[in-house]
């Protein structure tokens, strides 16, 4: 495989989360939600506006494995990619088998943001697998120069 | 349990989680490709899969034996993991479960 100018891997990742189909998602499985979320996920969220703070953690985490090229998936957990924070300048930290795809065999750094409109929440995320993790997220073939 | 009947709830499951009519839901119909749910709503119909049947799995259990591979670390990546899932593998996974 060809390499870029830099040898870094980079993959890039968008989710979308309408938000009431998030609220219900929240009210039918409230007992369930540790499974899906951190424990701190959860008690910053508290200190929020609930919902929304969850859809776009949802929307991150969906972000975060796509641009691991997993999705939901090869033994990934939603509670392995873990976005505390502020609403919408999160900090993302991965945990497990996330974190142990992503590091390959460098090391993975993760970025992501967040908007809100009215009933929408996009998240994008994008992972720089540093100078040997070339597990981490898709990529297209560049031309060395 | 009978197959039938298994099937019949899972329906119901899938029409309240992705808001169809039961009817539209058939043994053959893949989760993400003809009922076009998310992995959102899959993850929401597992959770209401335990209610329904008083089943015990968890997600990470769900995922492996519908989609296969939880920790294999030589099935590499696949984003479409669940595309392929039927709701005929989702009432095998559940009369599995209740036969355990």
């Amino acid at each position: 495989m060809k390499s870029a100018p830099n040898d870094s891997c980079m993959g890039v990742g968008v989710d979308l989360v309408a938000l009431g189909r998030f609220a219900e998602f929240v009210q039918r499985n409230e007992p369930y939600l540790r499974e899906v979320f951190t424990r701190q996920e959860l008690a910053a969220a508290e200190a929020a506006r609930r919902d929304l703070y969850l859809a776009s953690r949802w929307a991150l985490k969906e972000a975060v494995l796509k641009a691991l090229g997993t999705g939901w998936g090869s033994g990934v957990q939603w509670t392995d990619v873990e976005a505390v924070g502020d609403l919408s300048a999160p900090r993302i930290t991965l945990h497990g088998r996330a974190k142990r795809i992503a590091d390959g065999d460098g090391r993975a750094s993760v970025v992501g943001t967040i908007g809100w409109a009215g009933e929408c929440v996009i998240a994008i995320s994008l992972i720089d697998a540093g100078s040997n993790g070339q597990q981490a997220g898709r990529r297209d073939e560049i031309p060395s120069r | 349990m009978g197959t039938d009947h298994v099937f019949e709830k899972i329906a119901g499951a899938l029409a309240e989680v992705l808001g169809l009519d039961e009817e539209e839901v058939r043994p053959d119909s893949r989760l993400v490709h003809d009922l076009e749910a998310t992995s959102l709503d899959v993850v929401d119909l597992i959770f209401q899969l335990r209610k329904t049947f008083g089943i015990e799995i968890t997600l990470a259990e769900a995922q492996a034996e519908l989609a296969g591979g939880e920790g294999e670390e030589e099935q590499g990546f696949n984003e479409a993991i669940f595309e392929s899932v039927t709701v005929q593998d989702l009432a095998k996974m559940v009369e599995g479960r209740l036969a355990s």
